[in-house]
C-alpha cells in the first residue's frame, strides 16, 4: 500500500487535513480504527442502548474558512441558529443563544448594567478580533529560532495590531496575560454571568479564574467564536468524513504500531503503509514518545516533548436517564424568575424540557474552589459542570424517549490520593449528580446507568496524554511555542513527518485549524 | 540618624518630590546633582518610606517593612557616591529551609557544600543545581538591561522608540535558541512548573519557588510567578555578583545614604510634613499644599507615592481625564503580605542538630512543601490570612550586632499571605492582628520550639497597618502588583509608563512605575534621568 500522504488519527484535525490534501490532488489515506473515526467526537455504548457522543461537542470555534474551503455545507453541515446554552448560577439562569440581542435581553433579567456591558464587550471583541484571528489562523512565527520569514511575519502581526490604534493595541497586550477573574470583574457584577463566561476558558489548562494568563484563553475563544454546527461534534465529523471520502481519501481501519519518518507507518497487524509524508493527528507526546523509535530522538528534543504539560483535570460522567417528561421545571424557574422560553424543547429525541447544553457554576470563587482540592489530589465536593444532552438533538443515542447526559466535570485530578477506587468513583459521581439535581431536579432518581471517565480513563479511551482534553494545556508559553521549538510550525525534526493535532498551534478543541494549517504547509512544500 | 526640618527654607523650588521613600530620595539626589533646586517632603518623622529602620523597642532597631536588599542598582551607588554617605551592605551567605525533626536544607555560598546538602534529598537535583544557576545568570543579563532602561513603547510610531524595541529584540536575538525558549517559559510559567522542569525534591522546590510569590497575591502554582526567580540571580552588591544582603544598621540606612547624598548635592528634605494635595493651575502642577496649610511652589512636582494615592487623593478625579481615572482605578494594589518583627533575648533553637549559628545568618524560609505554600495561598484567596503561612525570616543581628543590645537579637518575619481585603473587611484588621501574629509565632514554634521564651517584645503589621503607616494603598509593598499586565510599558497604566502623567508638570518616580517594586532605586533614577533629558525640570 503506497500513498502520497498517510494521516494517522481520525478526529476533526485528521479529517480536516486529509480532506484538504485530497482536494489538492494528493493520494491520501487515513489510518484509524473504525470506531475511533471522529476522535474526541466518536460514540461508544456506555450502558446497554445508551451511547456517548464523545467527549468534546462545542463546535462554535470550528473555523468558518474551513467550512467554506472544504465546502462542508455541500456535505451536510448546517450552522445552527437556535442552539442555546443555559447557564445555571445561584438562584438564576441565563440562556445564551446565537443572537447577541437575545442573550443581552436574558442578561438584562439578572442585571441591566451587565447587559449593557455584555454588548460593549462583544463590540470590543469584534473590534480587536481581526488581527487576533489572523494570528490564530496562520502558521505561527518561530519566535525561538526565527528566520527572516518569521521576523517578517512577526512584524506584520505587530503592524496589524498597531492598526487598531494605540489604545486598543495596548489594551490587547494588557488583557492577554490577565486572570479571567480580574478581566470579567472589570466588566460585570453578576456572579453567575461571570462564572458562565469563565468556565470553558479557564478549564483549558491547569488553571482556574485566579490564574494569570487564563484571559488569553477567553480572548481566543471570543474572537474565534461563531454559530455552532447543528448536531454538534457528531454532525461536524460526518460532514468532514464525507468531504474527505468524496475527495478520494481512503480509510484504512488499522492501528498504528510505529512511524518510520520518510518511509511510512507500520500497523499492528504487520502491514506497512508507504508514504513520503506522514501527518500525525495524535498529541505530540504520543507521537514522539510512543510511536517513533526512541533512538531517533535527540535527548534534548525528547526532554522537551516529555515536559510538554498535559495534566488532565476534567472527567466525564455519562448518564443514562429514564424518561424525563415535560413539565419538570428547573430550580430557577421555580424560584420565581420569568418562565417563558427558558428551556427549549429540542428537535431530537423528545420534548423533555431539558436544555441541549448547560453550564453549572455559581460564581468565580466557586470555580476556583472546585480547582483547589485537585491540586492536592483530592475529590472536589462541588464540581462545576459543563453539561451536554445530545439525545435532545440525536435520536440514535438512546432508546426512544430516554436521555443521555454527558457531563464534563471540573475539576478532577488525574491521580487521586488513595487511587481511583470504586468508592472514590462513586463519591465523585455522587457529587456531580447532586449538583446536577439541584439545578435540574428529578435527574437523580431517573439515572439508570452511568460511566465515569477519569482523566486516566480519558487518556486510555481517547489517546489523550494525561487525559488533557486539548492535547496539551492551554497556557501562554504552550500557545506561543506549541509543543516545542523544534516542531512549533507543524514540521518536525523528521523529514516528511508533520504534526496536525490540537497539540500544535493554535491549540486543541474542535477548531480544525491545526489540521488545515498543517495541510496547507504540506501542500506548499 | 539625620536631622531634618519640618518647614522648607524657601517657598519656590524647581522640583518638589512628594514622599521620602528610597525612590523619591534617589530621584531628588539625581535632580540636585544636576543643579536643580529640589525639595523632598516626607509625612513621617523618619525617612525611607517602606525602606525604613526604627527603634520600635528600646535598643532594638527593626527594619520595619523591607528587610533585605538585592537589586539596588550599582550605578546608583556609584553615581550618588552612596558608600561615602554611609551605605554598607552585608552579604547574606545562606538560605535555610528548616524541617521539623530534621537538619533541613541549607544552601551556602559555597557551591560544593550546597550540592552535598541538596543531594540528601535528591542526587539528580544536586547535579542540576549549578547548571540551573548558570542558565538563570545568563538570562538575567537580558533582564538587567530591561530594568535599567525606561520601558520601550511598543505602540509608538516614533522611530526612536522603534529603534529601542529593535535593540531589545536584538538583545533577545543574541541569545541562542535554547535561552530564548527558556526566556519564553520563564516569563509566563508558574514558579513550580518552571522549576519542576529541572528539579524534583522538596524542600528545594518550594524554597526556590517561594521567592516567586513575595509581595504578590499569587500562589507558587500561578502562571507568571517564574520570572521573579531571576531576581535571585540578578542581585548585585558592590558590583559583585552576589544575591542578597542586609544594609548595616537596617534597611533605613539605604534611604538615609540616599538622603545624605541628596543633601550633599544641595537638595532640601523636610519631614513631618504631609502633602494634602497637588496644587494645579490651568491643568498644570505648580506646587503642593501641606496638611498643615503651608503651600510650596515648584515648576515640577514629582510623586513618590503609589499611583492610586497620587492621582485619586492628591490630584483628584476632577482634574484628570475620565479614561485615565478608569485606568488608575483598575490598577491592582492588592496587599498580600504582613510583617512580624520580634525583639529576642537570644537566638531561638531550631533543633536541627546543626552546629553553630552560621546557617541562620541568611534567610530562613518556612516552605516545607509545595502543597504547604499553595494551601497558604488558597486560604488567602477567600479572604483569610494563612493559618500556616509562608515565612521568610531573617535575624540580621547575627551579622550586624549594631541593631540589637549585646547578646540580644532582632528577628524579622515576612508573612504571606495576609490579604488586605479580609472577609470581614479591611477595617477589621486591628481586631484580627493579634490572631495573625499568633499564627506566625505558632508557625515558627513548629520549627524553633523555644521561640516564645525568647520574645521580649513584638510588632505585628498587617497590610492594613502597612497602609496606615506608609500610605501604600492596600498595603501593597510594591506600589501595585507585579503581574505581567502591570509591568514595563503597562506600568502603571498604558500610555503613561514614562514617568509622566496627564497633568503637565506632574511626574511619577517610584515603584508604581517601571521597573517596579523592591529596594532597587531604579524607578527614581530613571524618572530623574528622563525628566532631565526631556526638559521636565
Amino acid at each position: 500500500m503506497s500513498f502520497d500522504v498517510v494521516v494517522i488519527g481520525g478526529g476533526v484535525n485528521a479529517l480536516t487535513a486529509a480532506a484538504y490534501l485530497a482536494k489538492a490532488g494528493r493520494g491520501v489515506a487515513v489510518v484509524c480504527p473504525d470506531d475511533e473515526i471522529g476522535g474526541l467526537c466518536s460514540r461508544h455504548e456506555f450502558y446497554p442502548g445508551y451511547y456517548s457522543p464523545g467527549i468534546l461537542s462545542d463546535t462554535s470555534m470550528f473555523r468558518k474558512w474551513i467550512v467554506d474551503e472544504l465546502d462542508l455545507r455541500g456535505h451536510g453541515l448546517v450552522k445552527s441558529t437556535s442552539s442555546k446554552t443555559v447557564a445555571f448560577g445561584k438562584d438564576q439562569q441565563i440562556v445564551f443563544s446565537e443572537s447577541t440581542d437575545k442573550t443581552t435581553d436574558e442578561i438584562a433579567r439578572v442585571s441591566e448594567p451587565d447587559a449593557e456591558s455584555y454588548r460593549a464587550m462583544k463590540a470590543f471583541y469584534q473590534k480587536i478580533g481581526g488581527p487576533i484571528s489572523q494570528f490564530l489562523n496562520s502558521v505561527p512565527a518561530d519566535i525561538v529560532d526565527p528566520e527572516t520569514t518569521d521576523l517578517w511575519s512577526l512584524f506584520k502581526r505587530g503592524f496589524q495590531l498597531r492598526r487598531l490604534g494605540k489604545k486598543d493595541m495596548l489594551e490587547v497586550l494588557r488583557l492577554a496575560p490577565m486572570t479571567v477573574y480580574d478581566w470579567l470583574d472589570e466588566w460585570f457584577e453578576n456572579n453567575g454571568l461571570k462564572a458562565a463566561l469563565a468556565l470553558p476558558a479557564v478549564t483549558e489548562g491547569y488553571s482556574a479564574p485566579w490564574s494569570p494568563g487564563t484571559n488569553a484563553n477567553l480572548l481566543i475563544r471570543e474572537v474565534t467564536r461563531g454559530p455552532r454546527v447543528q448536531g454538534d461534534g457528531l454532525a461536524l465529523v460526518e460532514a468532514l468524513e464525507s468531504a474527505a471520502r468524496s475527495n478520494g481519501v481512503q480509510f484504512e481501519p488499522g492501528i498504528v504500531d510505529s512511524i518510520e519518518p520518510g518511509r511510512g507507518v507500520r500497523l499492528e497487524d504487520g502491514d506497512f503503509m508507504e508514504a513520503k509524508t506522514i501527518m500525525a493527528a495524535y498529541g505530540p507526546k504520543k507521537v514522539f514518545l510512543e510511536m517513533i523509535d526512541a533512538r531517533l530522538l535527540s535527548h534534548k528534543f525528547e526532554q522537551r516533548i516529555s515536559k510538554f504539560r498535559t495534566r488532565g483535570l476534567t472527567s466525564q460522567l455519562l448518564l443514562a436517564v429514564e424518561s424525563y417528561g415535560p413539565g419538570v421545571e428547573s430550580s430557577a424557574s421555580r424560584s420565581g424568575s420569568r418562565q417563558s422560553d427558558k428551556i427549549s424543547p429540542g428537535p431530537g429525541n423528545l420534548n423533555s424540557g431539558l436544555p441541549e447544553m448547560a453550564l453549572i457554576a455559581e460564581d468565580l470563587d466557586g470555580i476556583e474552589k472546585a480547582f483547589d482540592p485537585v491540586k492536592y489530589k483530592e475529590v472536589t465536593r462541588r464540581p462545576c459542570l459543563d453539561v451536554y444532552i445530545p439525545s435532545e438533538i440525536h435520536d440514535d443515542l438512546a432508546p426512544i424517549g430516554k436521555t443521555v447526559i454527558s457531563v464534563l466535570v471540573h475539576y478532577t485530578p488525574y491521580a487521586l490520593r488513595g487511587g481511583w477506587t470504586p468508592e472514590a468513583r462513586e463519591e465523585l459521581s455522587g457529587n456531580v449528580i447532586d449538583v446536577l439535581d439541584e439545578k435540574i431536579p428529578g435527574i437523580k432518581e431517573r439515572v439508570i446507568g452511568k460511566e465515569l471517565l477519569t482523566p486516566g480513563d480519558i487518556e486510555q479511551r481517547y489517546g489523550l496524554s494525561g487525559g488533557q482534553l486539548y492535547e496539551g494545556e492551554h497556557a501562554l508559553d504552550q500557545l506561543l511555542v506549541r509543543p516545542a521549538p523544534e516542531c512549533s510550525q507543524y514540521k518536525t525534526p523528521f523529514e516528511g513527518l508533520f504534526l496536525c493535532s490540537g497539540g500544535s498551534f493554535p491549540g486543541g478543541g474542535l477548531t480544525g485549524a491545526p489540521g488545515a494549517l498543517a495541510a496547507k504547509l504540506v501542500m506548499q512544500e | 540618624m539625620m536631622k531634618t526640618a519640618s518647614k522648607p527654607n524657601s517657598s519656590t523650588y524647581d522640583a518638589i518630590v512628594i514622599g521620602g521613600g528610597h525612590n523619591g530620595l534617589v530621584c531628588a539626589a539625581y535632580l540636585a546633582k544636576a543643579g536643580k533646586k529640589v525639595l523632598a517632603v516626607e509625612k513621617r518623622p523618619v525617612l525611607g518610606g517602606a525602606a525604613v529602620s526604627e527603634e520600635t523597642v528600646p535598643g532594638f532597631t527593626f527594619s520595619t517593612f523591607s528587610y533585605v536588599v538585592s537589586l539596588f542598582r550599582p550605578q546608583i551607588i556609584r553615581q550618588l557616591d552612596l558608600v561615602k554617605h554611609g551605605l554598607q551592605i552585608i552579604p547574606m551567605e545562606t538560605t535555610y529551609n528548616p524541617i521539623p525533626g530534621d537538619a533541613g536544607l541549607v544552601r551556602w555560598a559555597d557551591g560544593g557544600r550546597t550540592r552535598n546538602e541538596i543531594a540528601r534529598f535528591s542526587k539528580k537535583d544536586a547535579s542540576l543545581y549549578s547548571e540551573f544557576g548558570l542558565s538563570m545568570g545568563r538570562l538575567s543579563r537580558f533582564t538587567k538591561n530591561v530594568i535599567d532602561t525606561p520601558a520601550p513603547e511598543p505602540a509608538s510610531l516614533n522611530p526612536k522608540e522603534l529603534f529601542k524595541l529593535l535593540k531589545m529584540g536584538k538583545l533577545f536575538k543574541d541569545f541562542d535558541a535554547d535561552m530564548r525558549y527558556l526566556n519564553v517559559k520563564l516569563m509566563t510559567m508558574s514558579a513550580v512548573d518552571f522549576l519542576e522542569e529541572w528539579f524534583e525534591s522538596e524542600p528545594l522546590l518550594p524554597s526556590m519557588a517561594g521567592s516567586g510569590i513575595i509581595g504578590t497575591f499569587l500562589g507558587i502554582r500561578s502562571p507568571g510567578t517564574a520570572y521573579v526567580l531571576l531576581h535571585h540571580y540578578m542581585g548585585e552588591i558592590d558590583g559583585a555578583f552576589r544575591a542578597w544582603g542586609f544594609s548595616k544598621g537596617g534597611t533605613g540606612q539605604i534611604s538615609l545614604a540616599c538622603a545624605r547624598a541628596a543633601v550633599s548635592f544641595g537638595a532640601e528634605i523636610i519631614t513631618d510634613a504631609a502633602v494634602e494635595r497637588v496644587k494645579i493651575r490651568n491643568g498644570r502642577a505648580v506646587g503642593v499644599v501641606l496638611e498643615n496649610g503651608g503651600e510650596i511652589n515648584a515648576r515640577t512636582v514629582i510623586s513618590g507615592l503609589d499611583p492610586n494615592r497620587t492621582f485619586l487623593k492628591l490630584v483628584g478625579e476632577d482634574e484628570l481625564p475620565a479614561s485615565f481615572v478608569g485606568q488608575i482605578k483598575r490598577y491592582k494594589n492588592r496587599g498580600s503580605s504582613g510583617k512580624v518583627n520580634l525583639a529576642l533575648s537570644r537566638v531561638p533553637n531550631f533543633e536541627d542538630g546543626r552546629p553553630g549559628l552560621q546557617h541562620l545568618k541568611g534567610d530562613i524560609t518556612i516552605a516545607p512543601s509545595i502543597d504547604y505554600v499553595e494551601r497558604a495561598y488558597d486560604e488567602a484567596k477567600y479572604g483569610e490570612f494563612s493559618r500556616r503561612p509562608f515565612l521568610n525570616i531573617v535575624i540580621p543581628s547575627l551579622s550586624d550586632p549594631s541593631v540589637a543590645p549585646p547578646g540580644k537579637h532582632v528577628l524579622s518575619a515576612f508573612v504571606q499571605y495576609a490579604p488586605y481585603n479580609i472577609r470581614e473587611g479591611a477595617g477589621k484588621w486591628p481586631e484580627k492582628r493579634e490572631a495573625f501574629g499568633d499564627a506566625v509565632i505558632d508557625t515558627i514554634e513548629e520549627y524553633a520550639p523555644d521561640i516564645r521564651d525568647c520574645i521580649i517584645d513584638k510588632q505585628v503589621l498587617s497590610p492594613w497597618d502597612i497602609e496606615k503607616m506608609t500610605g501604600l494603598t492596600e498595603g501593597n509593598i510594591f506600589q501595585g502588583e507585579l503581574s505581567l499586565e502591570q509591568l514595563a510599558f503597562l506600568r502603571p497604566v498604558a500610555e503613561w509608563s514614562r514617568y509622566r502623567s496627564p497633568i503637565n508638570g506632574l511626574w511619577m518616580c517610584a515603584s508604581g512605575t517601571h521597573p517596579g517594586g523592591g529596594v532597587m532605586g531604579a524607578p527614581g533614577e530613571l524618572a530623574a534621568k528622563t525628566m532631565l533629558k526631556e526638559g521636565g525640570v
